[in-house]
């Protein structure tokens, strides 16, 4: 179950990264507001960097075997802090329905976040 | 020599004993600060009144208005800016209460403490690149200055607790 949800996991993550480099060449989110189209923009932006580090870093754990639980459980708070933030403040303002990858990291987001969940608390479980 | 082999077997534990110690039901029970406390490190203690202290004042600054003209909002003409900010101050909030929650209630907080650092430092990147976009290193940067120090200071600090939990609980376990 595990490694089911590490796949899920990782294979939201290749979207995301594909929806962000997208995002920059398109020149960010269509929006009213200048303002609104720069703050979505930087947010994707920052969030790319935090997803890449903690990726890299679990990657780097579990090739040199060592305990990614700490790892694991940071990223799945991240991941629900910046659902939280998505739904309450953003409503959803990363959503383009016109681009194909946009509506497959929505639609995969439930998913990701459940596995993710999953894996934090399995691995704080046994402690790998 | 015959009497220290006999101490040595009283503090053998029977299998029955073991299986018993390992299936113990946890209970969770709040405890006192001074309880608490009480097998913390001099540094734990310190850094958990100052992370206490730093975190309450910034709440309450913020809860009060005594923030709204400094932080991104104030400068943008964007909704979601204030949204945004009353949602991660409430984040901070709950990340506050858990911390003195999980203390009294005695469980460890290695990995609350990590997981606190790596918010705050998600929260004061992007914060403070709103704040720079808005030209708030020139206009105003007496603030960014206090709100860099603030950040900076809450995420060592809270990485520095969860050591020091974890040297508490080490040497609370080896005496």
């Amino acid at each position: 179950m595990y490694k089911l949800c590490e796949a899920i996991v990782f294979i939201f993550l290749g979207y995301y990264a594909a929806f962000a480099l997208q995002m920059n060449a398109i020149g960010g989110i269509p929006s009213e507001s200048a303002d609104a189209v720069f703050l979505a923009r930087s947010l994707v932006d920052y969030r790319t960097i935090f997803i890449v580090c903690l990726a890299s870093w679990y990657v780097f754990f579990r090739v040199t075997g060592k305990q990614v639980h700490t790892v694991v459980t940071i990223s799945a708070v991240l991941a629900w802090v910046m659902f939280l933030e998505d739904l309450l403040a953003l409503e959803n303002a990363f959503f383009v329905p016109e681009l194909t990858l946009a509506k497959i990291v929505q639609f995969t987001r439930p998913l990701f976040i459940l596995g993710l969940t999953y894996m934090a608390v399995d691995a704080q479980r046994s402690k790998i | 020599m015959a009497d220290s082999n006999d101490d040595e077997v009283k503090h053998i534990l029977s299998h029955a004993e073991y299986e018993a110690l390992l299936n113990a039901p946890k209970e969770l029970t709040l405890s006192t600060y001074q309880e608490a406390l009480a097998n913390k490190t001099l540094l734990f203690k310190i850094y958990f009144f100052v992370i206490s202290a730093i975190t309450a004042s910034y709440l309450i600054t913020y809860f009060v208005g005594g923030l709204d003209a400094h932080l991104a909002y104030g400068w943008s003409s964007v909704p979601e800016d204030h949204q945004l900010h009353k949602l991660r101050f409430a984040l901070g909030f709950v990340m506050l209460a858990t911390l003195h929650a999980l203390l009294l209630l005695r469980q460890r907080l290695y990995t609350v403490g990590f997981c606190a650092a790596s918010i705050v430092t998600y929260f004061s990147v992007s914060g403070v690149s709103r704040l720079l976009d808005y030209g708030v290193a020139a206009t105003d940067p007496a603030f960014l200055v206090i709100y860099l120090t603030i950040h900076i200071s809450l995420i060592i600090l809270t990485m520095l607790l969860a050591y020091e939990d974890e040297r508490s609980f080490a040497s609370e376990w080896s005496l």
